[in-house]
């Protein structure tokens, strides 16, 4: 998997990207510097967060895209794993999803990676739990359950 | 001791009465993610307050306008200097005037946004809520306030996104569904959301909504 990570970050513009288990695996290539895994778990955290709560709105997404002023935060949601890549705001972005696809499409392909998938029972859900964040933000969740 | 707390539990305005009536001498600091606001009690009075690089009066009605965020009440501090002479009293009920006064404009621009944002086309539901998911205006959405606390839950993480993956500021967002899209963008403390469909022009929604300001200065019309 480290391989197509690879090269989604030899894309111009691309910070880095890493992938996101519903059990709370990351896996990542290389991060840039000054920045370390547990920023990675702090960013798949609120993305699986963001994915669960349109699911409970009944509208499951299939990318999402945040842009900053200085950056931009592209997700490729799954069932089991998100694909996040982080970016410039001037990263090319049919040159990403092009290489996301063929990325996403060899991993379907990959025995090794469906294996470490299948494995996982963990839903979305899961990380919409109070624990999991301060208490305004949870009883915003509340009235949404 | 140090009086402490949040300005979401309690009002600056009693803060400011408690300390004038008692007449401490001491100074209330609030500080949020953009800005620190100081107001220097003495003799009964406001002697003097800075907010950010601002100072005197002016700084005082920007500390009002802050809703949230942690403050401290350190006693028996002086005033480095007076910047301020107007009594306590007349100083609270401007600042509360121009307070409401911006709720006004605000809550007029949020009308004449949502008339002109909904006609764009691909546009079918306009959603805007404030930082605790209280819905502002609505068009054509279901579960108004299921979704608008939703909405709110979102922005907090997209921001905090932001701030971990060291992106910056938020400024506009698409949600790419089976079915439909959602466009994202942030106003102030608020979040705009639209929900769009294939006729939409993202590039035209992402510049509606960075003018979005521009119907409060410009009291609207900001196409």
């Amino acid at each position: 998997m480290k391989d197509k990570l690879e090269e989604i970050n030899s894309i111009n513009g691309v910070k880095t990207s890493f992938v996101f288990f519903n059990d709370g695996e990351v896996v990542f290539d290389k991060l840039p510097s000054g920045f370390d895994p547990d920023n990675c778990m702090e960013i798949a955290k609120d993305v699986v967060q963001v994915s669960a709560m349109f699911d409970r709105l009944a509208t499951p997404l299939s990318e999402f895209d945040f842009k900053y002023d200085t950056g931009r935060v592209i997700v490729f949601p799954n069932s089991n794993f998100n694909l996040i890549v982080l970016c410039l705001p001037t990263v090319s972005i049919s040159m990403l999803r092009l290489t996301v696809n063929v990325a996403l499409a060899d991993l379907e392909n990959d025995k090794k990676f469906q294996k470490r998938i299948q494995k996982i029972e963990t839903s979305r859900r899961s990380f919409l739990v109070k624990s999991n964040m301060d208490a305004e933000t949870w009883a915003l969740a509340e009235i949404v359950n | 001791m140090a009086l402490v707390g949040n300005l979401k539990d309690l009002k600056l305005a009693n803060i400011v009465q408690l300390n004038c009536m008692e007449r401490n001498e001491a100074v209330f600091i609030v500080e949020t993610r953009k800005v620190t606001g100081k107001i220097y009690f003495s003799e009964g009075n406001i002697a003097h307050a800075t907010c950010g690089a601002t100072e005197g009066d002016e700084a005082v009605y920007q500390i009002l306008a802050i809703k949230e965020g942690p403050f401290r009440v350190e006693n028996n501090v002086a005033p480095p200097k007076r910047s301020i002479n107007v009594p306590w009293s007349n100083l609270l009920m401007e600042g509360l005037r121009m307070i409401d006064e911006a709720m006004e404009a605000k809550g007029e621009a949020v009308g004449k946004f949502t008339k002109d944002i909904k006609n764009v086309n691909g546009v079918q539901a306009v959603l805007i809520t404030s930082k605790q998911g209280e819905i502002m205006t609505e068009e054509n959405v279901s579960s108004g306030k299921r979704t608008a606390a939703a909405m709110a839950f979102i922005t907090r993480k997209i921001e905090k996104i932001g701030r971990a993956s060291k992106s910056g500021v938020f400024k506009f967002g698409i949600v790419a569904g089976k079915n439909d899209k959602k466009a994202i963008a942030k106003w102030g403390d608020d979040t705009i959301t639209l929900s769009i469909d294939a006729k939409a022009s993202v590039e035209i929604l992402e510049q509606s909504v960075e003018k979005v300001d521009s119907y409060i200065h410009r009291g609207g019309g900001g196409q």
